[in-house]
């Protein structure tokens, strides 16, 4: 069995005369939690849809848990791309069904992971009538179906208030206390350094620095992109 | 896999336009069988002959009319369903979130096929079943029963057809309103050839005739020919087209890449 959680290797993804992603090469052990940083446009987004399996890559690999095939490898992965979306017409309950059954699981487990995001007094009614941070948070319920051993969020705090951020933070230290390993991909250099061990940061789709989270994340961020602070 | 028909089943009745097709598609075609059966003591007459002697009044006979007006309406439900399911659910993202679950692109492909042909033939079953309970006391019951029987039975391969065919134009569409405009083009287009055809063979041209019967809408149209013989060419005709669509669709929902 492969130690490494999450492992990718001169992964690149070409749009047209573009690289959007240049030969990404990373690994995540269990019980990691691995930051992307990078200003927007730098390929976090399509480094996380090429792992999932959402885009081709035109050059590279993944491996998940030591499975590379698309389908297999999603076993045992949790994941939330940008804003998560629903069938707004079914509730938030109903909506995790669809996803169990999408993952060969049972409905068992739906009601703890609602309860988890705070979510359960809630659970019956339309996500047509949630906000963008309940939404966020459906959307980390539904990643956390199944109890993962891989979790994938792209910009988990996207539109959440300060309460709703500071939950996300305890849950990924939860998450990582139970061995998960986490990909978490962010702009906000204060989110990576709170919670991540390890941060890669991107620019224009090369993975410029990776290394231990340190106190001085800001300066190294500032020299190796050319963008400034997000 | 049968838990994700059910599932994607589930998630087509609870759509608007889900609803919609189960009721006016059991409904309309059992307002259509009864309004054919007041004809039957109607006085209205044609070529001077009274409608009610021209024409044959039984439950079967009414039923058939229902299923008629079913394979009018299904095919645009269909393709409204599918384009919901395939376009709509593409844009507003929800493909991205059934397709990072470990679930193989077949096996989701199958379900909202299989799922949509199910809504068709609970439309099918629900028209039918209402109408030979209505007009089959109030007309008598001697009637075509062999006629409607394969009538029903051919009408499950041309649901799978037009389901096939809304999946297949819906991989090409950008919005539910692109599939449906698509999909009226396309079986459009197969009338408008039929018709075309029809005529040169009319004119004696020989490749018109047998060129019509490898059409699409000769191929779906297998429920109202069959009662008067089953052809080899047609069926094969309608085996080719279902292998095609699959075909088609699979090769898209392979090689697709989520937003």
């Amino acid at each position: 069995m492969a130690s490494e959680a999450l492992v990718t290797k001169g992964l690149s993804r070409q749009f047209g005369q573009r690289w959007a992603l240049a030969d990404l090469s990373l690994k995540v052990e269990p019980g990691e939690v691995f930051g992307f940083l990078g200003p927007n446009g730098a390929g976090k987004t399509t480094a996380i849809r090429c792992i999932l399996g959402l885009i081709a890559p035109t050059s590279g690999t993944v491996e998940i848990l030591g499975e590379s095939d698309r389908t297999r490898r999603l076993r045992g992965v949790g994941s939330m791309v940008e804003t998560p979306a629903f069938h707004l017409f079914l509730s938030a309950r109903e909506n995790l069904r669809v996803s169990a059954a999408y993952g060969g699981l049972d409905h068992t487990g739906i009601g703890a992971v609602l309860d988890a995001v705070g979510l359960a007094d809630r659970a019956d009614e339309r996500v047509s009538g949630f906000s963008l941070g309940m939404r966020q948070r459906l959307g980390l319920a539904r990643a956390m179906l199944g109890g993962p051993r891989v979790m994938i969020l792209d910009e988990p705090t996207n539109g959440m208030d300060p309460r709703g951020i500071n939950e996300v933070r305890t849950l990924i230290q939860d998450l990582k206390s139970r061995g998960v390993a986490v990909l978490m991909s962010s702009h906000l250099l204060a989110e990576v350094s709170q919670v991540c061990d390890t941060v890669g940061i991107l620019s224009e789709g090369r993975l410029v620095h990776m290394g231990p989270v340190t106190p001085d994340l800001e300066s190294i961020y500032l020299s190796v992109t050319r963008g400034g602070v997000h | 896999m049968k838990a994700l028909i059910l599932t994607e089943l589930f998630v087509l009745r609870r759509r608007a336009v889900g609803k919609a097709m189960l009721w006016v598609c059991t409904s309309l075609p059992v307002v259509a069988a009864v309004l054919y059966g007041q004809l039957s003591t109607s006085e209205m007459s044609f070529n001077e002959q009274p409608v009610s002697e021209l024409l044959a009044f039984s439950g079967p006979d009414a039923t058939q009319v229902a299923l008629r007006v079913l394979h009018t309406l299904a095919p645009l439900f269909i393709l409204a369903l599918a384009g919901q399911s395939w376009a709509g659910e593409r844009s507003s993202h929800v493909l991205r979130e059934q397709w990072v679950r470990p679930v193989s692109r077949a096996a989701a492909l199958w379900a909202k096929i299989l799922s949509l042909w199910v809504m068709g033939l609970l439309s099918l079953v629900g028209a039918t079943a209402l109408s030979l309970m209505i007009t089959t006391p109030w007309l008598g019951s001697s009637g075509p029963w062999a006629d409607l029987m394969i009538s029903i039975t051919m009408s499950m391969p041309s649901l799978l057809a037009l389901t096939l065919l809304a999946s297949c134009v819906a991989q090409f569409g950008r919005s539910t309103a692109s599939v449906i405009v698509g999909g009226v083009l396309f079986l459009g287009l197969d009338v408008g050839l039929g018709l075309g055809l029809s005529g040169l063979a009319f004119l004696g041209v020989e490749w018109a005739g047998p060129l019509k019967g490898l059409l699409f809408g000769t191929a779906v149209s297998l429920w109202s020919t069959a009662a008067d013989g089953l052809s080899i060419e047609a069926i094969a005709a309608l085996i080719g087209w279902l292998a095609t669509l699959t075909l088609l669709t699979w090769r898209r929902v392979d090689r697709m890449e989520v937003p």
